[in-house]
C-alpha cells in the first residue's frame, strides 16, 4: 500500500508543477506593459525602458522567466506589486489567514450540522421530516452563494443590526468584535455547502442502508443505532469524505464572494482587487495559493481514499 | 449459375489479422488471433458460405474481406489487383465490395430517412440524383419504392433488412458480404430473405460471402462451404459434398448440431455432440486448434497442427485423420452420443 | 401501376422536408403539452421579449438619473423606486435581463459549439487525439466552476464578452464529454461502417452521420445549463467582472445596492427576484426540454450550481 500512496504522491507533485506552469503562463498572458506602469507614463526613455525590464528579467525568454519565478516562489518570494507597492508575500501573509479562518469554520460547522441532519434525513427517510429537510434543500442548492448573502444582509440589517454594521476586526484586536464581525459571513458560506453535505450524507447512508449486510444485521438481531453509527456510518464515509474534497473547490469560489459581500481582507478579495489593477504579480501569486490548495486537499484525499476503504487497496 | 473463368473474382491469399491487446486490470497484454492464416477464392456470381460459432473470427474476416480492416499480413486480391495498394487503385478496387450487417435496425442511421441511406453509397461517388435508382432498388427487393420517406424504425425488421440489401446492391458492387444477415430474423423471414438474395445473384452476377453460424442457412445458399474454427479454415467443400461428407470432426459435429428435415438421415448420423466452450483466441492450443473438444484428438494433434490437404476435388480438410468421419461413426456405432472433451 | 409510379416520384424528393417538420412540430407540441413546459415556455418568452424589446418599453431610460429623486422608495411614477442616481429601478431591470438572457443563450451556445467539436473529433478520431483532448478537458472539469472563471476573466481582462467567454470554457468540458460519449457510440454503430464501406469521405460522415445522432444529448444538456450560466454570470458580473458601467446588469446593481441595503432595500429586492425568476424558468424549461427529448433520463444531471 506503501507504494499507491507514493504513486499519488508523485502524480500530485506533477499535477502541482503543471499548475504552476498554467499559473505562469497566464499571469505572462496579462496585458498591460508592467514596465511602463512602474516606469509611469510621462517622457520616458527607450534605455529607462530597456533598464526596468531588465530588472524584472522582462528581457530573457519565457521557460527562464518562469524557472525564475518558480525558484522565487517556492523560496516564499513573489516580488513586489508594481500597482500597490508593497510585498506581495506580506500581503499574502495577512490575507490567508481570514481565507483559512473562514474555510476552517465553514468546513467544521457544515460537517458537524450537515452530517447528522443528512444521517437523520437518511434514517426517517420519506418520513415528514425528511421530506421537510428535502425542500429546502432545492432552494439552498439552486441559490447562488451572493443572492445568499445579501439575503442574509438584508435579513441581517433589520434583525440583527448590531452585527450588520459590524466590519472586520482582527482577533488579535478585539476577539468579541472578531467573532461578532465573522458570524454573518460564516453564516452566508456555509449555508450552501451544509445543504450539500446533508444532500450528499443523505445519499451515501442511504445506499449503503438498502445494502444486504444491513438487512441481515437487523435479521441477526444487532440493535438499530449500533447498525446505523457503526456499520452504516463507516462504509458510507469513504463517499462522504471525496466529497468534501469536491465541497472544497465550491467553498473556494463562495470564499472569494463572501469576503467581498462583507469586505473581508482575505486571499479572495486581494486576487479581484489585482484583478480589477492589472495587477500581475499579485494576480499569479494569488491564482497560484488557490490553485495549489485545490490540488493538495484533493490529493490528500485521494490518499486517503484507500486507507478509509479497504476494497480500494491493492490485493 | 457460377461462371466458370479461369480466373477467380477474389482471392485471399494467407490473410492474419492480429490485434494487440494492452494490459489491463487483471488481464496481462497478449495479441487476439482473431484471423490466422486464411485463404480462398472466390469466383463472379458464385456463393461462398463461411460457418463456425461465435469467436471463430469470421466477422473479422468479413471485415478483412470488404476492406474496412488492413490485415496484418496476407493479401487479398480482386480481378487479380491487391485491394491495398497505395493511393487510388486501391482505394477504387476496395469500392467493389459492399456488406450486409446483421442488425437490421442498426445498420441505418436512425436520424435519416431510408431513401437517404439506401442512396448513400451512389452520393459518395458523385451521383446527385438518386431517386430514381433508389425506387428501381426498393422494388427490386420487393419494398414499394414509397418506403423512401420513412424512417428506419417505421419499418418491419425484414423490411429494414430489403432496404440494407438494397443498400448494398446500389453501387453494383462485384461482391457482397453478408454477416449474420439473417441471425436476427425470424424463420420464416429468414426463408424469404435467403430467397431474394439468390434470386438477385442470377439477376444481376453478384458474388456473396455468406457468414453464419447455422449452418442450414449456408447449405441453402451457398455454392462452397467454408468452416472456420479459431480464425483458421478446418474445411473446405462444394455445398452438395459438404453436406453429403463432410470430413472434419469439427464439421460434422456442427452439422449434428442442425436439425435435418428428413428422419432418415437424421437418424444415421453418428452422434457427436460438441460441449464446452471455444478457447480463448488470445491463447489457442498448440498443434490443431481443436484437440481440445475433439474425440479422436492424440499426441501428435497436439505435437504439430495439421496442414489444410486437397482430398480430392477441391474438398480441402485440415485433420490429421483422413477418415475421421468413419472412425466417429465407428465409435458411436451403438448409438449413444459420443462426447467431444470441454 | 405505371401512373402510380409516375406521380409518387416527385413526391419523394419533398417528402424529406416535411419529415423534418413534423418531427419539429412535434417536438413543440410535445413540450406544450408538459406541465413544466407550458409556464416554462411562458416565462422565458416573457424575458425574451423583454430583452428584445426592452428599450422600447422601459418607462425612462434606463441610464439616465434624475438626480433630484435619488433613492426613493415605491411609488406610482418608479414602481420599483430609484437608484443612487436617480435612475428607476423598473426600467433598469428590464434592461438588465437583455444582458441575462443574451449571456445565458450566448455561452451555452458557445460552449455546446466548442463541445461539440471537441467530443466529437475526440470520439471518432480516438487514439493520440482522444487523449491529449481528454486530458486537458479532465484538467479543465476538475476546477470549481467559479474560480476558473474568475481565473479565465483575470486572464482577460473584466467585460462582457470576455465573461461569456470565460463561462463558455469553464462548460466546455461537459459538452465535450457528452459529445465524446455518442460520438463513440455511433462510432460503432453499424450504419457508421455501411457509410465507410459506401465510400463516403470522413468530413462528410461528421455532418451527416456524427452529428445529427450527437446533438440530441447535447441540446438536452444545454437546456440543463443556461440556468447555471445565468448564475455564474450573475456571480461574474456583481463581483465587478462582468459589463461595465452604466449598463444596467443584475449582478452590478446588487452589487451597489450592498452599500444602501438599510435605507434603500428596493434596490436589491427586485433584481434579485428578476435574478431568481429566470433562474427558475431556465429551470423548469430544462427539465421540460429534458423530459420530452430523453423521457428515460436518470434525474440529476445539472451541472452542480455556481456558487
Amino acid at each position: 500500500m506503501i507504494k499507491l500512496l507514493l504513486a499519488r504522491l508523485g502524480a500530485m507533485f506533477a499535477v502541482l508543477l503543471a499548475v504552476s506552469v498554467l499559473v505562469f503562463a497566464m499571469g505572462s498572458m496579462i496585458p498591460g506593459d508592467l514596465t511602463s506602469v512602474i516606469v509611469g507614463q510621462e517622457g520616458a526613455t527607450e534605455e529607462q525602458f530597456a533598464k526596468v525590464r531588465a530588472d524584472l528579467g522582462l528581457d530573457k525568454p519565457l521557460p527562464v522567466q518562469y524557472v525564475r519565478w518558480l525558484g522565487n516562489a517556492l523560496r516564499g518570494d513573489f516580488g513586489t506589486s508594481p500597482i500597490t507597492g508593497r510585498n506581495v508575500t506580506a500581503d499574502l501573509a495577512q490575507q490567508i489567514p481570514v481565507s483559512v479562518e473562514l474555510a476552517l469554520l465553514c468546513l467544521l460547522f457544515s460537517t458537524v450540522l450537515g452530517m447528522p441532519a443528512g444521517i437523520l434525513a437518511a434514517v426517517h427517510a420519506n418520513r415528514r421530516l425528511d421530506v421537510l429537510i428535502r425542500s429546502q434543500l432545492l432552494i439552498a442548492f439552486s441559490v447562488p452563494t451572493f443572492v445568499v448573502g445579501i439575503l442574509v444582509l438584508l435579513v441581517g440589517s433589520r434583525v440583527a443590526p448590531d452585527l450588520f454594521r459590524m466590519s472586520f476586526t482582527a482577533w488579535s484586536q478585539d476577539p468579541a468584535a472578531h467573532i461578532r464581525s465573522m458570524v454573518m459571513p460564516l453564516l452566508t458560506i456555509t449555508l450552501p455547502i451544509t445543504a450539500m453535505t446533508m444532500q450528499m450524507t443523505r445519499s451515501a447512508m442511504l445506499e449503503v442502508l438498502g445494502d444486504p449486510f444491513i438487512v441481515t444485521a437487523r435479521a441477526s438481531g444487532v440493535r438499530l443505532e449500533r447498525i446505523y453509527y457503526l456499520h452504516a456510518l463507516r462504509n458510507a464515509l469513504p463517499p462522504i469524505i471525496t466529497f468534501i474534497g469536491f465541497q472544497f473547490g465550491v467553498m473556494l469560489g463562495g470564499l472569494i464572494v463572501v469576503e467581498q459581500i462583507f469586505s473581508l481582507p482575505g486571499l479572495g478579495r486581494g486576487m479581484l482587487e489585482a484583478i480589477s489593477t492589472r495587477d500581475y504579480p499579485m494576480v499569479t501569486a494569488t491564482t497560484l495559493v488557490f490553485a495549489v490548495s485545490f490540488v493538495l486537499i484533493n490529493a490528500l484525499i485521494d490518499m486517503l481514499y484507500p486507507v478509509l476503504d479497504p476494497r480500494q487497496r491493492p490485493r | 449459375m457460377p461462371s466458370e473463368s479461369t480466373k477467380p473474382l477474389l482471392e485471399v491469399r494467407g490473410v492474419q489479422q492480429h490485434f494487440h491487446i494492452r494490459a489491463a486490470a487483471g488481464r496481462p497484454a497478449g495479441t487476439l488471433r482473431a484471423v490466422d492464416g486464411v485463404s480462398l477464392t472466390l469466383g463472379a456470381g458464385e456463393t461462398l458460405g463461411v460457418v463456425g460459432e461465435s469467436g471463430c473470427g469470421k466477422s473479422t474476416l468479413a471485415r478483412l474481406i470488404v476492406g474496412l480492416l488492413e490485415p496484418t499480413a496476407g493479401s487479398i486480391h480482386i480481378d487479380g489487383g491487391d485491394i491495398w495498394e497505395p493511393g487510388d487503385a486501391g482505394r477504387e478496387r476496395r469500392r467493389n465490395f459492399q456488406m450486409v450487417f446483421q442488425n437490421p435496425s442498426g445498420s441505418m442511421n436512425p436520424r435519416r430517412t431510408v431513401g437517404a441511406s439506401v442512396a448513400e453509397p451512389l452520393q459518395a461517388r458523385g451521383i446527385r440524383k438518386t431517386d430514381d435508382e433508389v425506387a428501381r432498388m426498393l422494388t427490386l427487393v420487393g419494398l414499394n419504392p414509397k418506403m423512401a420517406a420513412r424512417m428506419p424504425h417505421q419499418m418491419s425488421g425484414g423490411q429494414q433488412q430489403r432496404a440494407s440489401i438494397a443498400r448494398a446492391l446500389i453501387a453494383n458492387p462485384k461482391l457482397v458480404v453478408h454477416d449474420e444477415a439473417v441471425a436476427s430474423l425470424d424463420i420464416s423471414l429468414q426463408a424469404q430473405i435467403l430467397n431474394l438474395l439468390v434470386e438477385l445473384q442470377e439477376r444481376l452476377g453478384t458474388s456473396y460471402v455468406f457468414i453464419s453460424h447455422d449452418l442450414a442457412a449456408v447449405q441453402a445458399i451457398s455454392h462452397r462451404v467454408m468452416v472456420m474454427y479459431l480464425g483458421e479454415v478446418v474445411e473446405t467443400a462444394t455445398a452438395a459434398v459438404f453436406a453429403a461428407s463432410p470430413r472434419h470432426p469439427y464439421s460434422i459435429a456442427l452439422r449434428n448440431a442442425t436439425l435435418l428435415p428428413d428422419p432418415v438421415l437424421e437418424n444415421g448420423r453418428s452422434g457427436l455432440v460438441l460441449r464446452g466452450d471455444v478457447p480463448s483466441p488470445m491463447n489457442p492450443p498448440s498443434g490443431c486448434r481443436f484437440r481440445t473438444r475433439c474425440p479422436l484428438a492424440e499426441e501428435r494433434c497436439a505435437a504439430g497442427a495439421p496442414p489444410l490437404r486437397d482430398t480430392g476435388g477441391g474438398h480441402l480438410v485440415a485433420c490429421h485423420f483422413p477418415d475421421a468421419a468413419q472412425r466417429l461413426a465407428r465409435k458411436s456405432a451403438v448409438g449413444t452420443p459420443v462426447e467431444a472433451l470441454a | 401501376m405505371t401512373s402510380d409510379q409516375a406521380t409518387d416520384l416527385p413526391v419523394m424528393e419533398t417528402t424529406a422536408a416535411p419529415a423534418a417538420k413534423a418531427w419539429r412540430q412535434g417536438f413543440v407540441a410535445d413540450l406544450l403539452r408538459h406541465r413544466g413546459g407550458v409556464f416554462g415556455v411562458a416565462v422565458m418568452g416573457l424575458f425574451v421579449l423583454l430583452a428584445i424589446f426592452g428599450r422600447l418599453v422601459v418607462p425612462y431610460d434606463p441610464n439616465v438619473g434624475e438626480l433630484t429623486s435619488t433613492l426613493s422608495g415605491p411609488t406610482w411614477q418608479h414602481l420599483f423606486g430609484t437608484d443612487e442616481l436617480g435612475r428607476d429601478t423598473l426600467s433598469r431591470v428590464i434592461d438588465g435581463s437583455r444582458i441575462a438572457v443574451i449571456v445565458a443563450l450566448l455561452s451555452v451556445a458557445i460552449a455546446a459549439a466548442l463541445g461539440v467539436a471537441i467530443g466529437v473529433t475526440a470520439g471518432y478520431f480516438g487514439g493520440k487525439i482522444d487523449t491529449v483532448l481528454n486530458r486537458s478537458q479532465d484538467v479543465l472539469f476538475a476546477f470549481p466552476t467559479l474560480l476558473l472563471a474568475i481565473i479565465i476573466v483575470a486572464v482577460l481582462g473584466p467585460g462582457l464578452f470576455n465573461a461569456v467567454l470565460a463561462i463558455a470554457i469553464v462548460y466546455t468540458p461537459r459538452f465535450a464529454r457528452i459529445a465524446r460519449a455518442s460520438a463513440l457510440s455511433v462510432k460503432t454503430s453499424e450504419y457508421l461502417e455501411a457509410a465507410r464501406l459506401a465510400g463516403v469521405t470522413t468530413p462528410a460522415i461528421l455532418v451527416r452521420h456524427m452529428l445529427p445522432n450527437v446533438m440530441p444529448s447535447v441540446i438536452v444538456l444545454a437546456a440543463l445549463s443556461m440556468s447555471t450560466a445565468q448564475l455564474a454570470y450573475a456571480s461574474l458580473s456583481f463581483l465587478g467582472l462582468g459589463v461595465s458601467p452604466p449598463q444596467a446588469d443584475w449582478g452590478s446593481m446588487l452589487s451597489k445596492a450592498r452599500d444602501f441595503i438599510t435605507i434603500a432595500p428596493w434596490l436589491t429586492v427586485w433584481p434579485m427576484a428578476a435574478l431568481v425568476a429566470l433562474m427558475l424558468a431556465f429551470n423548469v424549461l430544462g427539465d421540460a426540454i429534458r423530459d420530452v427529448m430523453d423521457p428515460r433520463h436518470s434525474s440529476g444531471a445539472r451541472p452542480e450550481a455556481a456558487l
